[in-house]
């Protein structure tokens, strides 16, 4: 069969999966804590 | 019927309060958005990737930390994060020097000095010198994340792809890594500017 060439894949133009999860799971391994010296990031892990 | 739509500033407000749920809906609805036009600056979908997930820790971090404004909206927010991440990418991958548009043109920002030049580079390598040594004194693991990203230039996807553990072990071997080198460094006495 001959090739098309003007045929473009269509790409979805949005994040893997992985990148996702990966920014959800950072969201949840740290927790803000109030100190004398102002919020701190404390990380869960 | 169709659910009506929670406002992002109502997301964002859940969020801050601890509702994690919350944050994964504000992704999901504004993921198009954001990755289309990082994608459209730098046309290249790893780094696409890796901006995105750069702005979103930002974004993480500064609402976790109480210091998001409520002034204007999320969206445009996150874009200005995005926005700026592309511009810090292309000033560090770029290797010209810039001029800026000027009619006050100084000759003297091109021609160098070239006595302070040698004197900043001998300052420079004996620095680099002493962090080198530094280094040496971290453990095995952090040492080699540390290297991975400061010196190899790879970003945590590659480093946990390269050591065989995970982005968030990378993230966190690398936190301790300069924990201790600044504990040493601060124990030692070390001065490390001119």
């Amino acid at each position: 069969m001959e090739k098309n060439y003007f045929f473009q894949e269509k790409i979805s133009l949005e994040p893997k999966r992985k990148t996702i999860n990966f920014i959800l799971s950072y969201s949840k391994s740290i927790k803000a804590q109030r100190t004398s010296m102002g919020n701190l990031l404390l990380d869960l892990n | 019927m169709k659910k009506p739509l929670i406002a992002d500033s109502v997301l964002v407000s859940k969020y801050i309060s601890g509702h994690e749920k919350s944050l994964e809906i504000l992704i999901n609805r504004h993921k198009q958005r954001i990755y289309s036009f990082i994608y459209s600056k730098v046309y290249d979908r790893d780094l696409t990737e890796d901006i995105f997930q750069d702005t979103f820790i930002k974004v993480i971090r500064t609402l976790k930390l109480g210091n998001y404004n409520e002034e204007g909206k999320f969206i445009s927010w996150v874009m200005r994060i995005a926005h700026n991440l592309v511009i810090d990418h292309f000033r560090k991958s770029s290797r010209i020097p810039k001029f800026e548009n000027s009619h006050d043109f100084d000759i003297f920002s091109v021609l160098k000095n070239t006595d302070i030049d040698i004197e900043n580079k001998m300052i420079k390598d004996q620095i680099l010198g002493e962090v080198k040594k530094i280094i040496e004194l971290l453990p095995d693991d952090q040492k080699e994340v540390l290297i991975y990203r400061y010196y190899n230039d790879l970003s945590f996807k590659e480093i946990s792809e390269k050591t065989g553990v995970s982005i968030n072990t990378s993230l966190g071997r690398m936190r301790y890594a300069l924990i201790n080198l600044r504990n040493i460094i601060k124990k030692k006495n070390i001065i490390l500017t001119n």
